[in-house]
């Protein structure tokens, strides 16, 4: 407004003031104004009028029968919800949508965050004793055998083996085959030491326990010709270079 | 007739039209939705109607969406929501579901019609009528935001309420009406 002087009541004051939303001490203030400022009651009237003025425009009245629909729509709508089960919380009060949603979130997170839980591989790899943990592969073959082959024909294949045994690791299988492993691998003596390794292939196959002499391990006599199985790591000649056994 | 304060003993006295609009009170001492719902409908239903119409929604619509605004309400509270300020809320969805149907083409074609004033002296009753027409016509060449709070304010509800439905701040709402009277006055006066 033009004519509001400098220290006048802003707009915004006289609304609350109308509104009853001031203080005591503050309404106590526009009060004293109000009664020396022409201007502010001026505006002060001007804002309580508005309503009649408005409301002389539109002299509507909601017909009654949209009041009577309401009234059976109303009457409807209590007995469906009525008819509905209510969630009730711990203190008898109806549990809001949202806050079902929100349970119903938590326990999803809760049952998928289980099950990943149990199907990841050596989830008990803590529990098991050390010498079925996950191997470094040919580290353990007796020294007389590792000697034979020369160190950098060594370390390819234990690079080599390490390989299939983590694409081993990285593949969906089930936590008991990698459980079966008994032995690291053992660099077998009579394979060819010139030949390439770095292509390697693993095959499962069964041998007579007393194979386990092959690797420099002892075998029970009773039990020589008992079947065993075992992992050959194939060179690209189709010979065998190293052997695990796995129970 | 209201006292502004009557802390002091001095006194000011606010026009009757607001304060008999402004002394609307929520039923609260009903603690069923049901019985919140009827009281607030039987309370405010005019209002809101009123406010629907003033936004531009035919009569039918307006009565349709009335009917939703506290149809709605009867759920919000069954679901255990918020009971504070409800003829605020029930204002506030009454605008978004007006604004909603306007997108939709619920808007009238025409003016809803005034009515005339039974007896009196028929030139008094012409004049007031024209002084009517200038001032719909000056109310409808407001910006949508003036209108707006002009006539919420007309339905009683405070500058702070105002603010909640529109979503705007509080001095953006006194600000709009005080613009808005001052191109009403100027209207009255011509």
């Amino acid at each position: 407004m033009s004519n509001v002087r400098e220290n006048c009541l802003t707009d915004l004051r006289l609304a609350q003031a109308l509104d009853g939303e001031l203080s005591a001490a503050e309404a106590w203030r526009v009060q004293l104004h109000l009664e020396t400022c022409e201007s502010c009651r001026a505006r002060l009237d001007g804002l309580g009028s508005v309503s009649s003025l408005v409301a002389e425009l539109h002299k509507l009245d909601l017909p009654l029968e949209v009041t009577e629909r309401f009234a059976a729509r109303l009457a409807e709508e209590e007995s469906r919800a009525r008819a509905e089960p209510v969630w009730r919380g711990w203190l008898g009060r109806p549990v809001p949508w949202r806050a079902r949603l929100a349970w119903c979130g938590v326990l999803t997170i809760l049952i998928v965050a289980g099950i990943l839980w149990t199907a990841r591989p050596h989830s008990k790899a803590g529990l098991r004793p050390a010498a079925q943990r996950r191997q470094p592969a040919v580290a353990a073959a007796p020294r007389e055998l590792v000697n034979d082959i020369p160190a950098p024909r060594l370390r390819q294949a234990r690079r080599s083996a390490k390989r299939s045994v983590r694409r081993e690791h990285m593949a969906p299988r089930t936590p008991a085959v990698a459980r079966e492993i008994a032995t690291p691998f053992f660099a077998l003596p009579f394979s060819d030491g010139a030949l390439p390794l770095d292509e390697a292939t693993m095959i499962r196959v069964e041998l007579p326990r007393s194979a386990l002499e092959l690797a420099g391990l002892p075998v029970d006599e009773d039990r020589r010709n008992q079947r065993i199985r075992a992992d050959l790591i194939l060179g690209v000649d189709g010979l065998a270079r190293a052997i695990r056994f796995v129970e | 007739m209201r006292r502004i304060s009557a802390a002091d003993g001095l006194s000011l006295e606010a026009p009757e039209s607001v304060l008999e609009l402004d002394s609307v009170k929520e039923p609260r001492e009903a603690s069923d939705p049901k019985q919140i719902t009827a009281a607030l409908f039987e309370q405010q239903r005019k209002a809101v109607y009123r406010y629907l119409v003033s936004l531009g929604l035919r009569p039918q619509v307006a009565g349709e969406v009335t009917q939703d605004c506290f149809l709605r309400l009867y759920r919000h509270l069954r679901s255990n929501g918020n009971s504070e300020n409800l003829r605020g809320w029930v204002f506030r969805v009454a605008h978004n579901l007006a604004m909603n149907e306007l997108k939709r083409g619920g808007a009238a074609v025409d003016a809803p019609e005034m009515e005339a004033d039974p007896g009196g002296d028929p030139e008094q009753a012409l004049l007031r009528k024209e002084r009517m027409v200038r001032m719909q016509t000056a109310i409808r060449a407001l910006p949508r935001r003036q209108q707006e709070c002009l006539h919420l304010r007309a339905e009683g509800l405070r500058y702070r309420e105002i603010a909640q439905v529109l979503g705007i701040g509080i001095s953006s709402v006194a600000e709009s009406v005080q613009r808005a009277l001052a191109v009403l006055a100027r209207t009255c006066h011509e």
